[in-house]
């Protein structure tokens, strides 16, 4: 009897492994890669050196420097840190900054409205014009003037954000006096109190990834466009738009929907770059100070925010194509 | 974001621990300025209110607003408009009763007497005492603070030689005589709080402004103090202060009229400034230069030092370093001017002949190669401007460009050939820090007890003639003798519209505010 019921367990279960569920395996495997950047993130910062006399000054004596030492722990053995380090994050403590020597929480907070505000309106700002171009230029769009498209998109592609923020700023800033050159005008009165100074940097930032969306949908498009399916739809009589917008958007899109999800974190480092240029006060222009400052706690809060956002960013990206894409719903399960 | 640390920026105003450092200790607390700005705000009767916008371009939030520790842009410029300090100095070191009315010491420059103006307010309405002077003299000189004045004050006070006399009268009394007291406590560094502040984030000072913000969200604003003990200043209502790293937009945001004043104009862009803008230019705000350690090999050898002197064609460099400023320099730490300037001294001719002589005379046979480490900015410039010129005077320099996140933690004090630049200080700061044994800024390893004795001498009379004689005296010892090339001065330029008037640089090139006004 035993045996038999080995004999009959033994196979099932090879022939099936349980697989966890799909929402379990990516959940750890967003854990694990999150474990992976605080080791990443702390060993770069421990690696840049004791900062003590940076922060201090040439002048502190050493008796100030080894109580500098003493108080952040930098006395400590690197694993010993990291690990107190971890501790903290867990708990939400983000540490103590070098610099202003509060918590590093409240150096944060103030710059995270404006941030996440600008990186949505980039992103959207992204969308809005990346796909209807991409898409109108795959299925319409033959000769001449698409390869003019094409080549308008490299051209600005090859643009690194920093020039193409200036050339705007030029444009729209001193020749024309559109808008405000720098956006200081953030740091004072509400979050929505300067809707300007907001412009000029979410356009710099989406131009970063405009082109690379608009040329990635315009491929897809293009392919879809070809398939049987498309060209049934043609005959059983579909016109546009909704040729376009029914039958080929939603099989042109998982993969775009993949990489506005990426950039989607990608767009912060167009944030580092673009708030520098702008002198817009976010966690760009906070990253960028406290590493010149060497305020490392600071960095490795921003930095661990960031990997962060790009981990779960790079998940609901592959959670919303799952979900627009049939195929897909059963073979993740 | 080319530039977050800009070069000048660093030294110039010290850019806080961004660049870190010594030097900025020395541009904290050291002295900048020059010569007359080139702007001069015209006369007439100044009008009241408006609000200044003033862009920096090296600015960290997450400082402290804290005078005794100011060491970036942001905090020098509140330090020197919220709170005052006993001694006014301008950027030439000409001395005006601030806090104090009148100060004077005893013939031995021992002992310092300060006697305070009568009917000064805080921002929170409460009277300046003695008692504030002696609690803010204390707090600099406890080393827990780590303030940027200890180290210039340290070697001459003690917490215990401080001490009110009366209620408007403070006695510092020294350890070494010192007769230039008056000039280091002009710097805002040493700037009076109210006794027993620990928290500064409100800024209680006796300033032409108070601190109306100062957080995290870069917003540092400072507001009208009405209490304000000088006859109708200040004539602003408010100072708007932001941070814009990048110099182009800077630049753009004072030319388009975002910005009133900006500072940090480099090089060209100084050109660009015209039409409702101008520049503003304070020269002599550093020095920059080749620091070698004078005794170690083959530094030791005063022929190949005054080869490497004589092989620096120094109007090229400067050209190169500081465009516009113009301004060489014998090898000695005090700029052409300077009334302690040793009058009569000349900047070593560019002479590569002579240079290749020198250094057959010091037994080298070829090319005298070395290596010198400096990092992005002036610094490198000079480097490099230096190598090029030198090679026809048979000397090689081997600039290796080091980041400056590590500069001061592996390469500043540790290899003997550096490119520097220092912003300017006093005579009697400048020589003890830089040359004098045990100075925390001897980076030549320059020892001669004949120079020592000159200094403290020159430090301890109060005989303006026999200052002048034994500075002078030092000055050639260190010209003739020390391990340093250095070929000339840069300015720091600013930007502003041409309705802003009434700038007035400090001891140490920080502005003060009071007298600004908008025309």
């Amino acid at each position: 009897m035993t045996d038999t019921a080995q004999q009959a367990g033994r196979p099932r279960t090879t022939r099936a492994p349980r697989r966890l569920p799909y929402l379990v395996r990516q959940l750890i495997t967003l854990l694990v890669t999150l474990f992976a950047i605080t080791i990443v993130i702390f060993g770069l910062t421990a690696i840049a050196g004791d900062p003590a006399r940076d922060i201090l000054g040439q002048y502190a004596t050493d008796e100030q420097v080894v109580a500098f030492q003493h108080l952040h722990h930098l006395d400590q053995p690197v694993v010993l840190r990291y690990l107190e380090w971890l501790g903290g994050v867990l708990r939400g403590d983000l540490g103590t900054s070098y610099q202003s020597n509060g918590p590093v929480w409240d150096v944060i907070s103030p710059r995270l409205g404006p941030s996440v505000v600008l990186v949505l309106l980039s992103w959207v700002l992204t969308v809005v014009i990346s796909v209807p171009i991409g898409l109108w230029s795959g299925v319409r769009l033959r000769g001449k003037r698409d390869a003019s498209l094409t080549f308008v998109t490299l051209i600005v592609a090859a643009f690194p954000e920093f020039v193409l923020g200036l050339m705007l700023a030029i444009l729209l800033g001193v020749w024309l006096a559109w808008l405000p050159v720098d956006s200081t005008a953030v740091s004072y009165g509400g979050l929505f109190d300067s809707p300007s100074a907001y412009v000029l940097p979410a356009i710099t930032i989406a131009l970063g990834t405009i082109p690379y969306i608009i040329r990635l949908m315009r491929a897809n498009a293009r392919e879809v466009a070809s398939e049987t399916y498309v060209r049934a739809a043609v005959l059983r009589g579909v016109t546009e738009p909704s040729l376009s917008l029914r039958h080929i958007l939603p099989n042109a899109a998982p993969p775009v929907v993949t990489a506005l999800g990426l950039q989607f974190a990608g767009l912060i480092g167009g944030v580092v770059v673009a708030e520098t240029l702008f002198g817009f006060p976010g966690m760009g222009q906070l990253l960028a100070q406290s590493a010149a400052s060497r305020d490392a706690p600071v960095v490795e809060a921003l930095a661990l925010m960031i990997g962060a956002l790009f981990v779960v960013a790079n998940l609901a990206a592959d959670a919303i194509v799952v979900y627009v894409t049939p195929k897909l719903r059963d073979t993740v399960r | 974001m080319t530039n977050v640390i800009n070069r000048r920026t660093m030294l110039k105003t010290g850019a806080g621990a961004a660049l870190g450092v010594g030097l900025l200790g020395l541009a904290a607390c050291g002295d900048d300025g020059g010569s007359a700005p080139v702007a001069a705000g015209a006369a007439g009767s100044p009008k009241k209110g408006g609000t200044l916008r003033w862009a920096v371009a090296a600015g960290n939030a997450t400082q402290v607003p804290d005078p005794a520790k100011a060491g970036g842009t942001m905090p020098l410029l509140i330090a020197t408009n919220c709170y005052d300090t006993l001694v006014r100095a301008d950027e030439n070191y000409t001395l005006t009763p601030a806090l104090a009315t009148e100060w004077s010491s005893t013939p031995d420059a021992l002992t310092w007497t300060f006697k305070l103006r009568p009917g000064v307010k805080f921002h929170d309405g409460s009277p300046l005492t003695a008692q504030d002077v002696v609690y803010s003299f204390k707090r600099i000189l406890d080393p827990a603070l780590a303030a940027v004045g200890l180290a210039q004050i340290g070697p001459y006070l003690q917490a215990s030689g401080i001490a009110a006399a009366d209620q408007s009268t403070v006695k510092l009394t020294l350890t070494k005589a010192n007769a230039f007291i008056p000039v280091m406590v002009s710097h805002a560094c040493f700037s009076i709080v109210k006794d027993g502040t620990t928290d500064f984030s409100k800024g209680n000072g006796t300033g032409p402004f108070t601190l109306a913000g100062f957080d995290a969200a870069a917003r540092t604003s400072l507001a009208r103090f009405d209490g304000y003990w000088q006859d109708n200043k200040p004539y602003l209502d408010a100072i708007q202060i932001v941070v814009i790293a990048e110099d182009a937009t800077r630049l753009q945001a004072v030319t388009s009229g975002s910005q009133d004043v900006v500072d940090n104009i480099t090089g060209a862009n100084t050109l660009l400034l015209k039409g409702s803008v101008e520049p503003y230019m304070l020269k002599h705000g550093g020095w920059v230069g080749l620091t070698m350690f004078g005794d170690t090999s083959p530094f030791d050898n005063r022929k190949i030092i005054e080869a490497m002197q004589y092989a620096a064609d120094r109007k090229k460099i400067m050209s190169v370093v500081a465009p516009g400023i113009d301004i060489i320099s014998p090898d000695i730490p005090i700029p052409p001017g300077d009334p302690f300037f040793p009058s009569g001294m000349q900047p070593r001719p560019y002479d590569p002949d002579r240079a290749k002589a020198l250094l057959k005379e010091a037994g080298v046979s070829g090319n005298f190669t070395f290596d010198v480490y400096a990092y992005e900015g002036d610094k490198l410039d000079t480097a490099v401007s230096f190598k090029s010129t030198a090679e026809a005077g048979g000397i090689n320099a081997n600039v290796i460009t080091w980041p400056h996140a590590t500069f001061f933690t592996d390469i500043f004090k540790k290899k003997p050939a550096i490119g520097i630049s220092v912003a300017r200080l006093h005579v009697s700061q400048a020589l003890p820090r830089l040359y004098s044994k045990g100075g925390d800024l001897n980076i030549t390893h320059f020892s001669n007890p004949q120079f020592d004795e000159l200094v403290s001498q020159a430090t301890a009379t109060a005989d303006e003639a026999k200052q002048k004689q034994l500075f002078s005296d030092a000055l050639t010892l260190v010209n003739d003798g020390a391990a340093n090339v250095i070929p000339g001065w840069e300015g720091q330029v600013y930007g502003k519209n041409k309705r802003v008037q009434g700038l007035d640089a400090s001891n140490g090139a920080h502005m003060y505010l009071a007298g600004a006004h908008l025309s």
